[in-house]
Parts: C-alpha cells; structure tokens; sequence
C-alpha cells in the first residue's frame, strides 16, 4: 500500500499518525487504529532500518501518552541512544525517560552509552547524558558514573556544570555514601556568577547538608558568609530583564538562598546571628503583591522561624504572615495557615492573637483552606480556650457541607478527648 | 523536589507526563487517573493547591490546559506556581503564542524543552533567555543533520541514476 496514503505504515510522518488517531470517533475505533500503527512499527523494528528509528521512537512515545502499552519499544530507545547522531540520541535518551522507570533491567543496558556520551566532545550530547542520568538512575548506575559527573562539575560550559549539580543530586539521594566526594566540587560552584549554576549548587549543597552530616558542618563553617553575601548582592542588585520577575531579580535564587541559610542556621546560634541582617532586609524590602515576591516572603518567614531566635526578627515574621492571613488571594492565605502551623511551636501566643481569622477560615470556601484551618485550630486549643473555640465548630458543623462534616465531627472529638 | 509534571486538557487527556520520582508503568496510570479527577472537579475560584497522598499539587489552568506539579509537603508552593508560569512563558515564546495543538503535534519540544528546565524534580535555570538558546542551539543540530542526510542520499541517488 502506498506510503502516503496508508496512514499506519512506519514510512507516514508523526504528524499523519498523530491526525490520523485524533479523528478516530470512539474509543473502539482509537483501540483499532493504534493497533494498526503499533503493528507497522512492529514491522519496521524488525527490518532494523536505522533510517524510521528516530520517526518510530517518536510515534511509540506519542502512543505510550495515550495511555497504551509500549515495552515492544524499548530496546529501540537503546538503539538510538548507541547511535553517533544527535537527533537519534536526542529522542532515544526522551524515550529512554518516557518508557522506562529506574526498576527495569533495561535501563542498566544504557550505562555503557551513558558513560561514553558523558565523555563526549559534543557538549549537547553530554547534556543529554546528565540529563537522562539525572532524571532515571538506579542506585547501580549512580555508583558506577559518579565519577564522571564529579568531574563535569568543573566542565568549562556553565551550562554543562549545572546539569551535573542536579545529577549530583539524585546520584547522592540513591547514594548517600557518596556525597563527601561531591562536597568540594559543590561548595566550590558557589562562588559562581553565573545563576543557573548558581541556583543548582545551590541546591545540591542543601541535599548534601541533609544527607550528611559532616557535609552540614563543613558547609557551614565555610560558607555561610558567602551565601549571606550573594544574598545581598542580589537583593540589592539593579534592574536585569534576563532574571526580572514580577519587579525582582530571580526571585528562584533569592528562595534557594533562603532555604540553604535555612538548614545551615537551624540550631547554630553564630550562623543564625550573621544571616539577620538580611533577613531583615528581604522580609521589609519585598514589596508587591505579585507570587514571586510573596513566595519569597514566605520562604523568608520560614527561615526566620526556623533559625536561632531573634525576637525583632520573629515579630516581623508573625507581621508578615498576619498580612497574608487579610490577603484576598486564597493562595496566600493558605500558605499563610501553613506558616501558623509552624510558628504555634515557637510561639503560640502570637498565632492565637489570629485566632479569630481562623476561624473564619474553617468556613472559607476553598476545601483546602478548611482543612488547614481546622488543624491549625486543634493545635491551639488549650484548657482557656478549648469551650468557646468547640462551641464555635459545633455551630459551624451545622451549617457546613457534607463531605467536611465528617472530617470537622473527627476532629471535634479529638478535641474533647484532648 | 517536585515529583511529577502533568498535563492535563479539560476532558483528561494528558499531554505529557514527566516523573522524576520512582512510578511503575501501572502506577503512572493511576495517579494520573486520580489526580485528573481531583484537579479537574476543582472549582474555578479555589486555590491552586491539594493535597494528595501525603504530597501536595500545585495546579494552574492556562487556556484549556492543567499544569499540575507534584511537590514534597515542605515545598513552597507560591515558587512551584511560578516555576509553571517560566515554564509556560517559555513554551509560549518558543511555539509563538503557544496553543493545546501545538503541544500535541510536538509534544516531544515540549519535552525537551521542559528538560531544560528541570532535572532530578529541581530547577535548572532562571533564565528564560537561556533555555531559549539552549533549545536553538539543539535544535539548528537536528536541522544541520537533516540537511547532511538528504545531501548524502541526493549524491548517492545521482550516482546510482
């Protein structure tokens, strides 16, 4: 049958197959037509004819969304990937992504080509290669290319570099073990400019500060200072359209920042005490109603709480969150109720000074804001104020919605046998 | 980290899934099953935020499509909200005001794009400028291979005439 006219032959174009099924009118008629489709490329695979493999990859991942099964494609996802072009591996190392999950057998088949391409002179198939390894990795895989993504750490390409701290991230999460090889390299890329790279080690420092301990000491004793200077540096850096959001330069490093200082403050009195400063700056300065600046608010505020006390500091936070709690953007009052939720173990007096904003949350007509409200209320109760804060959801269990009562009467009972 | 990325349309169809946490093929099918009917019974005025399973989902509707992203409970979700909105802007300057039916036609751009963007469930660059290059820069090598390819077979069909 003619190429062209028959839409299931591997020699149509993605594009055909794709309109093909989108006109199928019922679901019987879309379960016949990709059997049509997964059968010429059944054939096609076994005529190994290089020149459909990227074409087939592309229709059986397409297929794969539609909810059908694929594994007949996955040693073509191999072949691509073994393939010196970069198109194939483009779409082989997708497929492999796709198709695969870490638990198949499979996947070990790639180490080899993984570990070449991660050798390789071309650096966008290097970036292939981190990206895959990143994204899929065994605890196996991790272990034998480790190596070579501590030495991409140091590759001249920024964009390369920070494709391997992200790497670096899973390999570490598979492989705790490994992270002490990994802290120079990682400690070293902060004193970069460049903010993708900047936010990845970032990142990976943070990782590595929760996987090993020895990785949290180090990092804070030597890089705390530094962290609270790019902080700095970047609040207070002038108008960049490449990093603008919403009025601030990259709000994404300003929170990964946050959230670093976070974990290195966290039960150390002096880290904590050199971080203030800024934490003050970001928590008045942060103007504007847009998300990025509230995200960073919020990010500050957790970090505030979080850190060895500073009651000036702890007052500003508790202001924040007040203002959120007013806001008319659901968002930001429920993300406001999680705050609260944190802030009750620091200071629960301050939190019940929203008691009644609360409250009033428990009515809010956004499920997810019930919800947070109403453990938010169960954590304040107290034996001063468990009778009125009771009676006020009895009354409400009257008038609220089917689907929440059962959830309100539980917690109300749970209360009570507090 | 952020542990999935779905898309969904308004009737449930999904445009691309990305999982960057350990799901089984079966697995995938029912998350995406559950979380559709979940996000897609939400009601307009809702926050973009549910929690599901111990996680949270941070969702937000552009045109006729659900940007739906899986997150650990500590997560901020404020940022993940913007980290769609990048990932849109970026979508929407590569395709030229981006629409469902471009996504579904190359979906595989739309893939590679969002690898630009994330590894391991975090992000990879603030810099929509950058991952705009980035893509080019990947996608010229596609052309040029092309290019070589139908050269070579124009020769050896000249030469076999």
């Amino acid at each position: 049958m003619d190429p062209i006219l028959n839409p299931f032959s591997s020699g149509t174009r993605l594009r055909d197959m794709i309109r093909t099924i989108r006109a199928c009118k019922t679901a019987a008629e879309e379960r016949a037509a990709i059997r049509k489709e997964c059968a010429a490329i059944r054939d096609s695979i076994n005529e190994n004819d290089p020149d459909y493999r990227h074409r087939n990859l592309a229709k059986l991942m397409f297929i794969h969304m539609l909810g059908y099964p694929t594994h007949f494609g996955q040693m073509e996802c191999l072949k691509c990937i073994a393939s010196p072009g970069f198109p194939e591996k483009r779409i082989g190392y997708l497929g492999l992504m796709l198709l695969l999950d870490e638990r198949q057998e499979v996947l070990m088949l790639v180490t080899n080509s993984l570990k070449q391409d991660l050798n390789h002179t071309n650096q966008y198939i290097v970036g292939l290669a981190l990206c895959a390894l990143g994204n899929i990795c065994s605890a196996e895989m991790a272990r034998d290319l480790a190596p070579e993504v501590e030495r991409l750490l140091q590759f001249r390409d920024p964009n390369i570099r920070k494709k391997a701290a992200l790497c670096s991230i899973r390999i570490i999460k598979k492989v705790p073990d490994l992270a002490e090889n990994f802290l120079k390299p990682a400690t070293a890329l902060l004193r970069e400019k460049h903010h993708g790279v900047l936010i990845t080690a970032v990142q990976l420092c943070t990782d590595l500060c929760k996987v090993s301990r020895e990785a949290l000491e180090h990092i804070r004793k030597k890089c705390t200072e530094d962290l609270v200077k790019t902080l700095k540096d970047l609040a207070n850096s002038p108008y960049s359209p490449e990093y603008d959001i919403s009025g601030i330069a990259d709000p994404f490093l300003h929170i990964r920042l946050l959230k670093l200082l976070r974990v290195l403050g966290e039960g150390d009195a002096d880290a904590s005490d050199s971080m203030n400063d800024i934490l003050a700056q970001v928590g008045t300065k942060t103007e504007s109603n847009k998300v990025a600046a509230n995200a960073i608010l919020y990010e500050c505020v957790q970090t505030i709480m979080s850190i060895e006390g500073n009651s000036g500091l702890r007052v500003l936070a508790i202001s924040i969150l007040g203002k959120f709690l007013s806001n008319r953007d659901n968002n930001i009052r429920y993300v406001a109720l999680n705050m609260l939720m944190k802030a009750v173990t620091a200071d629960p007096q301050a939190v019940l000074r929203y008691r009644a904003t609360i409250l009033e949350c428990v009515k809010d007509a956004d499920a997810s804001i019930r919800k947070r409200a109403l453990e938010l209320v169960y954590v304040l109760v107290n034996e001063t104020n468990v009778k009125p804060l009771t009676k006020e959801l009895v009354s409400y269990l009257e008038t609220c919605d089917q689907d929440f009562k059962g959830d309100l009467t539980a917690k109300i009972c749970s209360i009570v046998s507090k | 980290m952020i542990h999935f990325v779905l898309l969904i349309s308004r009737q449930g169809k999904v445009r691309l899934t990305k999982w960057y946490s350990p799901y089984t093929q079966k697995e995938r099918s029912k998350v995406i099953r559950e979380l559709s009917g979940v996000i897609l019974s939400r009601a307009p005025k809702l926050c973009n935020f549910v929690e599901w399973r111990g996680y949270k989902v941070v969702y937000k509707r552009y045109a006729s499509l659900y940007f739906c992203m899986c997150i650990d409970e500590d997560d901020n979700e404020l940022e993940v909200l913007e980290i769609i909105h990048h990932y849109v802007e970026i979508l929407d300057r590569y395709f030229g005001s981006v629409c469902e039916l471009d996504l579904i036609f190359n979906f595989h751009k739309a893939y590679y794009i969002l690898d630009e963007l994330l590894i391991a469930g975090e992000l990879q660059e603030s810099s929509k400028k950058t991952v705009a290059r980035l893509i080019a820069a990947q996608d010229s090598l596609v052309e040029t291979a092309k290019e070589e390819a139908s050269s070579i077979s124009n020769i050896i069909a000249q030469a076999t005439k």
